[in-house]
């Protein structure tokens, strides 16, 4: 490790505690409070990674995470910024996208063959030499290829957490701006966070010429203001209403702001010319960080270009640190406070007017910056430099204010950026406002500070804002032509340059946002940070307009990259359990999702249970669990008139006691939902509808009702009340067996009726209906009585042979009769008349939900109808749901139910198919998995007890 | 334990405190509650001797029981004792039982912390500022719709009764 | 993420709530009306008034946006004036 500059420099180190790691599996060595980035530099290690395409060498060129230069593998983590990871005992770093680590990589090799590698090749090359060769050859190969960090697939989970906040003011960045916003703002009376990226305040305090005595007093103040400060916490975007996601390590925090101040500062540019990508070239900031946060020795000699009064102060911070500045390159078109210029001489630093930098030259295989060449007007020169420090002005940052909707403008003649177009709730302080000189930078902070808290209805001073005392000195500067050896990027993530873009209009890509998606400038880790200004700039050139007619670049959250395990949700899965779901899983069922719900598919290690229990049902009595089923109760003077409205039957004068089928259509008369409504009492209904849809026609009734304003109260009570279907020949001589206060006799209690009761000491309200063909009698009782009434049930049926059974054989059941299942058999644009179902659609009603469309489609004609359909088992063992039922060769529907039932012995289901196939006796062809052509027998409606005697009983 | 002869069973019955996250977590599903909705409820509650609170989602305090308003004619009436009697009126039309007894399962958080506990799983301020107590918040927590009564040291939380499972499970996350 | 004030229950996240649909000028029993609006409707830029639902508290209500914009301008309850006929 070379020897660090001693103390004040390095104010971020602790010289005591030496840290031990790793690099591309060689030791190395830093101090607590390096930065993984910091500790390379601090052994004079540039090379961290390779570039993405010609896979050169790149080192820090930020230090502050804004560059994907130091993007490094950390033990099993790919992709980590290494200047803004924090050095820690034993960390396994390595660098990414290369074949032999930063220092050797064999596909440096494309660097030579950029020529065949031109714009937009990636559309247009791997078309060959077969058809099948992109699949075979290419693709696997590119793959292996492509990626940056390695991804350890056997890595266990980790835990990430996530926190609501809600505040008066939000402050993005706590540099001076952004905390004199903030201590202002809380002054006044606000809730106020503040929140950086940094592991400390201070911003451009911390690491810029400026006086010790204001970032003290500048945090003192911050102190006793009381704000909230999240440090090492990057806001990674804006959304509407000020909802904003900062990240903190493990931590999501959801911030949701009354008022926003943007103190973001700005992202410095880089110098377009050949070679501008070798390490040890970078930004005025990043020196003076790695100078003074880390007491990094960055050179052994160097230039710098002074574009903006930040590279002068840069050359001053090098001097002092008894770095050896060759020259201060000063450009034409700068303009430097004569003061500072002053003081760069009495450093006795040499002074380059005019000057301009054409191109760099590397050590061998680029692994280091050797010299800068530049021309002056009196000719062309080179400096040897081992570093290059290019300060060519900077952007704004945008990112967040354009999420928010603003505009990111450029003014020719200023050569600078602005935002404008900001939501009224959102504030800009400092030099994301494009103000640089550090009094005026703090009292535009007090200014936003102040405006937000008034704009909260709190009393705050309005301070007059200071003339800028830098202004006119920040500019940005243009792009060169390209260079005719090339290597002058403009963009370092895609290792684009100047004559990609010039190219990529050429290939008649005029629009910014296709010149991005051509090329790809601008997708890379740092989301056209660095690229997107010269980008705008080459095209507004080559196409003869102002880089204002072209726009510069949109921005979309998110800021920066995020952890899948931040976004991701809770940790549990939200699941529905019914009152008897421990009896299930006890009693060995098979429990199977049912949308959020989880049933029991059938009770026993493999599926030929089934066959069984479907037996039990038809010669005994078995019992369903269906507590999913969705249940409303309606109630009110105008209940029966509602329902008339909603469902296709009549229930107006339904009596007491009855209880109906539901059918519910939308308004182009599809069928959506059925179930069965039971009149408990002149002004009570209860309601069933499936498990699937309730919340949906709860809802729906919600909405009609407030449009309709009738006399009723409609609440969805699914949870409410468990259901228990005791169904097969025996089921009324198990139900007889129980205490209860209900005529359950043939006579007493006829089929499609509705008791309300008590039964083994249980309410009960209980249904006699037909879903599964047999004698049935659905019981609902309120869901605390639930497992008293099952284990009552099983216990005065166990003489019967009672058993309970799953959805697969209740699935079976009721397709032995041909009934429906809403969703199953049904589609968006399946219609009463298509299921056969005329019968449930009443005609003297004036009006319920679909009438006038049922009436319209019936003028259209029947395209389709659903058929019952039989073949033997063997010939249908490859037929499966949505298999295509064909007619003439072509498609004319397709089968949406098919099961075999050992009591038949054959294999049944329900098919969309031609409605003049829809005969008892005729013939259809169905195409099954092995695309094979079957044959099989269209059947009436029900395949079992086709004149229903069994459930009627 | 419940009792093997207990006729009503609810999903947590019988779970100790300590089983509940950090042992502060009250399950109270068994308790009695009555829910109350239609035209009918202020004229229930004149009839049943009750105050009919005056503004939406604030609560009524009377004769050991909590009043809460959750709609225009929705109530729901919560002992602050086991065995405090609810009162009933009988033939008030338009008044109907909202099988709130059956429909919610009521977790009662007891500690004056419980806003950190619920902070990560709904964006819905509930600092005393936004949510004082007395106040009813009606909101959702990941994806559960709960309805929650607001007291200065302690929430309760009302919630679908067949995700109980679930809520415990999100409340032990955090 | 948006939010939007439930008439009752006031400001909540936009997750809360479920879309119902625009306020419809139309007359439910009539085939032709009923056709015009299902696959005729006009989608113009601009204020419009739409049916929302608060999941939590099942409130049904009404709210004024700009398709454009986004931007929800008041939202109330239902009184019984919307339901508008042709």
């Amino acid at each position: 490790m070379t020897e660090r500059l001693n103390a004040p420099w390095g104010s971020r180190i602790d010289r005591s505690r030496r840290l031990d790691f790793s690099f591309d599996g060689k030791p190395a060595q830093g101090f607590a409070g390096d930065t993984v980035a910091s500790a390379l530099l601090g052994s004079d290690r540039w090379v961290l990674s390779r570039s993405f395409k010609y896979h050169r060498p790149r080192g820090p060129l930020t230090m502050a995470g804004q560059d994907s230069n130091t993007l490094v593998q950390i033990g099993a983590e790919p992709n980590v910024l290494a200047d803004r990871h924090p050095l820690a005992a034993g960390l396994a770093v390595s660098a990414q996208n290369t074949t032999h680590g930063a220092d050797r990589d064999l596909n440096s090799a494309l660097d030579r063959f950029g020529r065949f590698m031109p714009v937009g090749f990636y559309y247009r090359t791997f078309f060959g030499p077969r058809k099948s060769s992109w699949l075979r050859y290419w693709e696997p190969l590119i793959r292996k290829s492509a990626g940056l960090g390695r991804i350890d697939t056997a890595l266990p989970p980790a835990h990430y957490r996530k926190q609501n906040l809600h505040c008066d003011v939000l402050v993005v960045g706590a540099g001076p701006a952004g905390m004199a916003a903030a201590r202002t703002a809380a002054l006044a009376g606000a809730e106020v966070v503040l929140v950086d990226s940094e592991p400390e305040t201070g911003g451009a305090l911390t690491y810029g010429r400026y006086a010790d005595s204001l970032l003290r007093e500048q945090r003192e103040a911050l102190e006793s203001a009381g704000v909230r400060i999240l440090l090492g916490a990057t806001c990674n975007g804006w959304f509407a209403d000020n909802f904003l996601p900062v990240l903190q390590g493990d931590l999501l925090w959801r911030i949701r702001a009354a008022q926003v101040v943007i103190a973001a500062g700005t992202q410095e540019q880089p110098l377009v010319f050949r070679n501008n990508d070798l390490p040890g070239i970078v930004t005025a900031s990043a020196v003076q960080r790695m100078l003074r946060h880390y007491g990094v020795r960055p050179a052994s000699r160097s230039v710098v270009f002074a574009g903006t009064p930040h590279g002068a102060m840069a050359a001053l911070d090098l001097a002092e640190a008894g770095v050896p500045v060759a020259a201060v390159l000063v450009p034409a078109e700068a303009r430097l406070p004569e003061a500072l210029l002053s003081e760069l001489r009495a450093e006795g630093l040499r002074i380059v007017e005019a000057a301009s930098v054409v191109g760099a030259q590397g050590t061998r295989g680029n692994r280091r910056l050797k010299s800068l060449r530049i021309e002056t007007p009196a000719g062309q020169e080179s400096l040897h430099c081992d570093l290059a420090v290019i300060d060519a002005g900077s952007t704004p940052g945008y990112q967040l204010p354009l999420h928010a909707g603003a505009k990111l403008g450029f003014d020719e003649v200023s050569q600078t950026y602005s935002l404008t177009n900001l939501p009224a709730s959102m504030r800009l302080a400092g030099s994301v406002a494009g103000i640089h000189g550090i009094d005026s930078v703090i009292r535009s902070g007090e200014i936003a500070g102040s405006n937000a808290a008034r704009a909260l209805g709190l009393a705050a001073d309005a301070p007059p804002a200071l003339p800028d005392a830098d202004a006119g000195f920040h500019r940005t500067y243009p792009v060169p032509p390209a260079h005719n050896q090339g290597r002058d990027f403009i963009d370092f993530d895609e290792d684009l340059q100047v004559k990609d873009i010039v190219n990529a209009v050429a290939d008649g890509y005029a629009e910014l946002e296709l010149v991005k998606r051509y090329s790809t400038v601008g997708m890379g880790p740092s989301q056209g940070r660095h690229s997107a200004l010269a980008t705008a700039k080459i095209v507004a050139e080559a196409t003869g307009r102002s880089v204002a007619q072209i726009g510069i670049t949109t921005s979309r959250p998110p800021f920066g990259p995020e952890k899948l395990g931040l976004l991701a949700g809770p940790q549990h899965n939200h699941a529905r359990l019914t009152p008897m779901d421990g009896w299930h899983r006890d009693a060995g069922a098979k429990m199977i999702p049912a949308g959020i719900w989880w049933r029991p598919l059938y009770y026993g290690a493999s599926a030929e249970v089934v066959a069984d229990e479907i037996r039990t049902v038809r010669d005994g009595v078995g019992m369903l669990d269906v507590s999913t089923l969705g249940k409303l109760a309606v109630r009110g003077p105008d209940a029966g008139a509602f329902l008339d409205r909603i469902y296709t039957m009549a229930h107006e004068k339904q009596p007491v006691g009855r209880v109906r089928y539901c059918l519910m259509l939308n308004e182009m008369g599809s069928v959506i939902d059925d179930g069965v409504a039971y009149r408990i009492g002149p002004e009570e209904f209860y309601v069933t509808a499936t498990t699937g849809a309730v919340d949906r026609v709860f809802a729906e009734m919600s909405l009609l009702n407030a449009q309709w304003r009738m006399k009723v109260d409609i609440q969805n009570i699914t949870a409410a009340f468990a259901a228990i279907n005791v169904t097969g020949p025996k089921a009324r001589q198990v139900l007889q067996a129980l205490e209860s206060d209900i005529d359950l006799t043939a006579d007493g209690f006829p089929y499609l009726e509705g008791r309300t009761g008590h039964l083994a000491g249980c309410p009960v309200r209980i249904m006699r209906i037909g879903f599964t063909g047999e004698l049935s009698y659905e019981l609902h009782t309120p869901r605390s009585y639930a497992l008293t009434l099952w284990n009552a049930l099983l216990e005065a049926g166990a003489p019967q042979g009672l058993k309970p059974y799953g959805l697969e054989a209740s699935r079976i059941l009721r397709l032995e009769k041909g009934h429906i299942i809403i969703g199953q058999d049904t589609d968006a644009l399946s219609s009463p008349d298509e299921l056969g179902m005329e019968w449930a659609l009443s005609k003297k009603k004036p009006y319920y939900i679909g009438k006038p469309a049922v009436e319209k489609r019936r003028g259209l004609g029947l395209q389709r109808a659903l058929i019952r359909f039989e073949l033997s088992p063997e010939d249908g063992a490859k037929l499966g749901e949505s298999c295509l039922v064909l007619r003439g060769g072509e498609p004319a529907g397709f089968v949406t139910s098919i099961g075999v039932s050992p009591g038949l012995g054959r294999m049944i289901g329900l098919a969309y198919a031609h409605p003049e196939d829809n005969r008892p006796g005729a013939r259809i062809t169905l195409r099954d998995r092995a695309g094979t052509n079957v044959e099989a027998t269209v059947v009436a409606h029900a395949f079992y007890d086709p004149e229903n005697k069994r459930q009627e009983m | 334990m419940a009792a093997m002869t207990s006729i009503r069973h609810f999903p947590l019955t019988g779970l100790p405190p300590a089983a509940t996250p950090g042992g502060f977590i009250l399950d109270r599903t068994a308790w009695p509650r009555k829910g109350l909705r239609g035209a009918g409820t202020p004229a229930w509650c004149a009839a049943a001797g009750l105050p009919f609170p005056g503004r939406v989602n604030t609560v009524a305090q009377s004769h050991g029981l909590r009043i809460a308003r959750l709609g225009s004619f929705e109530l729901l009436i919560v002992p602050d004792s086991r065995s405090a009697a609810i009162p009933d009126a009988p033939g008030i039309p338009d008044a109907f039982d909202g099988y709130r007894d059956e429909s919610w399962a009521w977790l009662r958080v007891e500690r004056p912390e419980w806003r950190d506990l619920l902070a990560p799983l709904t964006s819905t301020d509930l600092s005393p500022r936004s949510a004082p107590a007395g106040s009813v918040v009606q909101t959702r927590l990941a994806t559960l719709d709960a309805v929650l009564l607001i007291e200065d040291d302690a929430v309760d939380i009302f919630a679908d009764i067949a995700s109980t499972d679930f809520l415990l499970a999100l409340l032990g996350e955090g | 993420m948006k939010r939007l004030t439930c008439p009752m229950n006031g400001v909540r996240d936009i997750s809360e709530f479920q879309y119902l649909g625009p306020v419809r000028r139309t007359r439910p029993d009539d085939a032709d009306a009923v056709t015009r609006h299902l696959f005729y409707i006009e989608n113009p830029v601009g204020p419009m008034i739409e049916w929302w639902r608060h999941r939590p508290s099942n409130t049904v209500f009404l709210a004024e946006r700009h398709t454009g914009t986004d931007e929800i301008f008041r939202t109330w309850l239902p009184d019984g004036s919307e339901q508008q006929n042709d």
